[in-house]
C-alpha cells in the first residue's frame, strides 16, 4: 500500500548484478535484467548494457537516472570524439570520460550527488580487451574482471574461486553467466535474465539468456524439465 | 537506494516532533523514516490521540496507593497497547516504526427519523488506503427488534464494539425479560465508547430505531462516547458532502430550545428512502471512499426493513 | 535593486520563507494529484495509449472526467501521472519546444527527442516535478513507447503502465500481451487494463481514454468506455420562490439603463416573477 502511494517519490533502481570479465583478444560485460522500486519489479526485460561507442559498453547499477544520465552525456562526448579522430576511440579514454562526470558530481549532501557503481568494458586495437570497474565515488581501476551491483557480494567467493587466466570466449560466457545467475538466485534486488556483450577485434556481438538456458541453483524451479515436462524441481546443481 | 523526493505531512512532523529520529529497515532494503513516512491522514488523528492519551495517561496517573476511577477503568490490555503504541522513548516493545493499533476502512452511513419510522443506512465499501478489501461488507448490525447501530471508520473496532452492544442487549433481555429500548441502548453506546476515553474505539457511529412513544429516533456519536438525539445525521468519509444536502432539505431543530421540540423529519418514508439513496449516490460521485452498494433499512411499527441501492464501483 | 527579467524556469523566493513556516506547523495548500491509471502498448501497426479520467484531491473527487492524454506532436501523445500541474507542464513546455524543433528543421518529430527532453527537465529537478508519463508515438523508425519516471529514467518496453493503478494494470498486460496484436484486440487489452485500474485502485475513476497511434495519424477516442454512469438520480429537489428571503432590491430597470454603456449593448426591461428552480 505504501508502494502506491509513494512510488512517484521514489526512484527506480536497477538493485542490480553487473559484471565484465576480459579474455584473450576480448571481453565479455553482463548483467541482470530486473529494474525495480521498492518490492516492485517496474522492468523485467531492461538493458543495462548501454553502448558507449561501437567498441565500449557500459553495465549500469545504481540509480536508474543518475546511470542513465551519465551514459547519455558520455556518449554525446564520445560521438564528438570520434568524429574527431575518425576512428573507434580507446577504451580507457572512454572509460575516464565517465569517471570524470561520478567523481565531479560526488554526492556531499545527502540526496545531491551521482550514486552509479559501473563497469565499462570493451576493445581496442592498441590493448585489446579492457575492463574498467569504477565504484560509487568515481575510482577508476582498470582490472582483468569487475563485479557490481547489490547481487556482486554473493558471488566474490565464487570469482575468486573459478576465474582463470587464459579462458577462451566461450568459457568466459559461460563463467559469466553461472557468476550472475549465482547471483540472481540469492538477491531478490536482481533476476530476470542474462544480457551478454562479448566484444573482440570483430566488433560487438550480444546474447540474452532466458530463463530455460540457465542451470538452476538450490531447489529452484528448473525451467528447462518444466518445459519438457519432465518435473520441476531439480536438487542441487 | 535514495528518497530523492521526501513528501511529509505537516500533520505528521508536527506529531512527531519530539520523537527521536528513529529508523528502521524493512526486508533489508528500504530504510523507512517514520517522520516521512507517508500514510493515510486518517491514521493520523488516531495516532494523536494516543500520542496525547499517552502524555495525558501519565499526567493523570495518581500516586501509588490511590487510583482514581479513570485509571482503574484502564485494563491491563489497553495499558499494555497504550505503551507499545505510544512514543517509544519511554520504553515497551520496540516495533515497526510505521505500525498503527488504528485503520481507516472508509464508509458513509446515514439516518433519518421521521414521525414514525427511521431509516439508518450505510454504504457496504470497506478500503484501506487506494486499495478495495471488500465491496459486501456491512456497516449496520441490528442491536434490538427497534434499534440499529451503523458505524463507520475502522472496521475491526466497530465490529467489537457491535458484538459488545449486542450481547449487553441480549444480557438485559435476560435479566429484565424485556428488549433493551432505543434511549437505554443509546446512552449505553456512549458509556462503551467513553469507557476507551484514552485509547478509543475509532468508530463514528450513527444509532437508529423506534423509541417508546413510536417515534423516529437518531444518535449521532464521536469516537469517544460524546451523543445527541437529532432528526438525521450522517457519519463517516462521505459526511462532508452529504451533510450539507441533508441540512438543505431537512431543518434541523435546536436542541437548546425549551421546552424540547421534536427533531423528525417532515419526510413521508418513501421521501426519506428518496432522499437517503440521492445523498449516497453523490457521495459515490465525489468521496472514494464511498460506493459499490448502500443498504437502507427501514425502521417502523411493522418491523425491521432491508432494501439495497447500487452505487458505482470506481 | 536590481530585478533579474530574464531568469527562465521556477522561481524559488518563497523556498525558504514556506519552510520556516513548515516548521511553526502551517500547512501549505495541497496540489491536485491525478492518482492514476495510464498504460500503453505497442499492437502490429503502432501505439495504443489508454488512461482514466479521474483527477483527485486528497480523498475527494477534483474531477470526474479530466483528459489525462497530452498532446506533444501530431504524431506522439503522452499519458501523464502525479500532480497534475506538473504533468501538463511539462508536456506543454515540450510539444512546444518539438513544434520549434519542426519549424526548424522542417521534418516530422521523434518520440525519442521528446524522450530525452523529458527525462532530461525531469532529472534537472530531481523528481520535484512530480510526473509519471508514458510516451507513445510512430515516427519515420516506426513506434516507440516509453515509460518516463519522475526522477528522469526511462524504460523502453512492448506495454508499460504508470500511476497508482498501474499495478492492477500491469497485471491485466502480463496475462493478456501478445506480440503482434490486431487493433481491436489492442483496444480491448488496454481498455481492460485501465478499467483493473478505475475498479481496483480508488485513485484512479470513471471513463476510459484511448489515444491509438500509428502511420495514418492518430485517432484520440475520447470516454471510449464510460462504465461508471451515476445509479440513482432523485426526482430534483425544487426550491419555490421565496425560498431565500428578499431583503432589498438594489438593481432595478433605470438603475441598469443609467449603467454607462449598457443600454447601447442590451435592451433592458423588467421580466417576470421568475419561475422556481430546478436542480436536478
Amino acid at each position: 500500500m505504501d508502494f502506491i502511494r509513494n512510488n512517484q517519490s521514489q526512484s527506480p533502481d536497477t538493485g542490480t548484478t553487473i559484471i565484465g570479465v576480459a579474455y584473450e583478444g576480448g571481453i565479455v560485460i553482463g548483467c541482470d535484467t530486473r529494474v525495480s522500486i521498492g518490492n516492485y519489479i517496474n522492468n523485467r526485460t531492461s538493458d543495462k548494457i548501454t553502448p558507449l561507442a561501437e567498441n565500449v559498453f557500459l553495465a549500469r547499477s545504481g540509480s536508474a537516472p543518475d546511470t542513465q544520465l551519465v551514459a547519455d552525456y558520455v556518449r554525446h562526448l564520445v560521438h564528438q570524439h570520434v568524429m574527431e579522430i575518425g576512428r573507434d576511440p580507446d577504451v580507457k579514454t572512454v572509460a575516464n570520460l565517465a569517471m570524470q562526470i561520478v567523481y565531479n558530481n560526488k554526492g556531499v549532501n545527502h540526496g545531491q550527488g551521482l550514486c552509479a557503481a559501473m563497469v565499462c568494458a570493451g576493445w581496442d586495437k592498441h590493448n585489446g580487451g579492457q575492463v574498467f570497474a569504477m565504484p560509487i565515488g568515481g575510482t577508476l581501476l582498470p582490472v582483468p574482471w569487475a563485479i557490481d551491483g547489490s547481487g556482486s557480494t554473493f558471488i566474490w567467493g565464487f570469482m575468486d574461486a573459478e576465474y582463470r587466466e587464459g579462458m577462451t570466449r566461450a568459457e568466459t560466457e559461460v563463467f559469466c553467466i553461472k557468476a550472475i545467475s549465482l547471483a540472481m538466485a540469492r538477491d531478490a534486488s536482481s533476476g530476470g535474465m542474462v544480457r551478454l556483450v562479448t566484444v573482440d577485434k570483430d566488433g560487438a556481438t550480444r546474447r540474452l539468456v532466458t530463463h530455460e538456458e540457465m542451470e538452476p541453483f538450490y531447489e529452484e524451479l528448473d525451467l528447462r524439465k518444466v518445459r519438457d515436462g519432465s518435473g520441476g524441481v531439480a536438487l542441487g546443481i | 537506494m535514495r528518497a530523492r523526493a521526501k513528501r511529509r505531512s505537516n500533520t505528521l512532523s508536527t506529531l512527531f516532533s519530539s520523537i527521536p529520529r528513529s529508523r528502521c529497515t524493512t526486508s533489508g532494503k528500504t530504510s523507512v523514516d517514520i517522520r516521512s513516512h507517508h500514510r493515510s491522514r486518517r491514521c493520523f488523528s488516531g495516532i494523536l490521540i494516543l500520542t496525547l492519551s499517552y502524555n495525558v495517561y501519565w499526567q493523570i496517573r495518581p500516586r501509588e496507593g490511590s487510583q482514581s476511577r479513570c485509571y482503574q477503568k484502564l485494563n491491563n490490555l489497553d495499558r499494555k497497547m497504550m505503551l507499545s503504541a505510544g512514543p517509544q522513548q519511554h520504553g515497551g516493545p520496540t516495533q515497526h516504526a510505521s505500525w498503527s493499533p488504528y485503520d481507516n476502512n472508509g464508509g458513509t452511513c446515514v439516518a433519518v427519523a421521521g414521525k414514525d419510522y427511521c431509516v439508518i443506512a450505510a454504504d457496504t465499501r470497506m478500503s484501506t488506503g487506494f486499495n478495495i478489501l471488500t465491496r459486501d461488507q456491512t456497516k449496520v448490525c441490528k442491536l434490538t427488534d427497534k434499534c440499529l447501530i451503523a458505524s463507520a471508520g475502522f472496521r475491526a473496532d466497530a465490529i467489537t464494539l457491535h458484538k459488545t452492544l449486542q450481547t449487553r442487549g441480549i444480557m438485559y433481555k435476560h435479566s429484565h425479560n424485556k428488549s433493551m429500548s432505543c434511549v437505554a441502548m443509546a446512552q449505553m453506546l456512549s458509556n462503551t465508547l467513553y469507557m476507551k476515553r484514552f485509547f478509543p474505539y475509532y468508530a463514528f457511529n450513527l444509532l437508529g430505531g423506534i423509541d417508546n412513544e413510536g417515534k423516529g429516533a437518531v444518535y449521532t456519536y464521536d469516537a469517544i462516547g460524546s451523543y445527541e438525539r437529532t432528526g438525521y445525521s450522517c457519519q463517516g468519509s462521505g459526511q462532508a458532502l452529504i451533510m450539507p444536502i441533508l441540512d438543505n432539505q431537512l431543518k434541523a431543530v435546536s436542541p437548546l430550545l425549551v421546552p424540547p421540540q421534536d427533531g423528525a423529519t417532515p419526510l413521508t418514508q418513501e421521501q426519506a428512502v428518496d432522499l437517503v439513496k440521492d445523498c449516497f449516490a453523490t457521495a459515490g460521485e465525489r468521496d472514494i471512499y464511498t460506493g459499490d452498494e448502500v443498504e437502507i433499512y427501514v425502521i417502523n411499527a411493522s418491523g425491521v426493513h432491508k432494501q439495497t441501492q447500487e452505487l458505482k464501483l470506481d | 535593486m536590481v530585478i533579474p527579467t530574464e531568469d527562465g524556469g521556477f522561481n524559488f523566493d518563497l523556498c525558504k520563507r514556506n519552510a520556516f513556516l513548515g516548521q511553526q506547523g502551517v500547512k501549505g495548500p495541497s496540489v491536485l494529484k491525478t492518482g492514476t491509471t495510464i498504460a500503453g502498448v505497442i499492437y502490429k501497426d503502432g501505439i495504443v495509449l489508454g488512461a482514466d479520467t479521474r483527477s483527485t484531491n486528497g480523498d475527494t473527487v477534483a474531477d470526474k472526467n479530466c483528459e489525462k492524454i497530452h498532446y506533444i506532436a501530431p504524431n506522439i501523445w503522452c499519458c501523464g501521472a502525479g500532480t497534475a500541474a506538473d504533468t501538463e507542464a511539462v508536456t506543454g513546455m515540450v510539444s512546444s519546444a518539438m513544434e520549434l524543433h519542426r519549424l526548424a528543421t522542417n521534418r516530422s518529430s521523434r518520440v525519442i527527442t521528446a524522450m530525452t527532453m523529458l527525462k532530461q527537465h525531469l532529472f534537472k529537478y530531481q523528481g520535484h516535478v512530480s510526473a509519471a508519463l508514458v510516451l507513445g508515438g510512430y515516427d519515420h523508425s516506426g513506434p516507440h513507447l516509453h515509460s518516463v519516471y519522475p526522477h528522469g529514467s526511462t524504460d523502453t518496453l512492448p506495454f508499460v503502465t504508470m500511476g497508482s493503478g498501474s499495478l492492477a494494470a500491469m497485471a491485466v498486460f502480463e496475462s493478456g500481451y501478445k506480440e503482434n496484436m490486431e487493433l481491436e484486440d489492442a483496444k480491448i487489452l488496454v481498455a481492460r487494463a485501465i478499467e483493473a485500474g478505475i475498479f481496483n485502485d480508488l485513485g484512479s475513476g470513471s471513463n476510459v481514454d484511448l489515444c491509438i497511434i500509428n502511420k495514418d495519424g492518430k485517432d484520440y477516442l475520447r470516454n471510449w468506455k464510460c462504465p461508471n454512469e451515476r445509479t440513482y438520480r432523485h426526482a430534483g429537489f425544487t426550491f419555490p420562490p421565496g425560498t431565500t428571503p428578499l431583503i432589498k432590491k438594489n438593481m432595478n430597470t433605470a438603475y441598469c439603463t443609467s449603467l454607462p454603456g449598457l443600454s447601447a449593448l442590451v435592451e433592458v426591461s423588467d421580466g417576470p416573477e421568475p419561475e422556481s428552480m430546478e436542480l436536478a
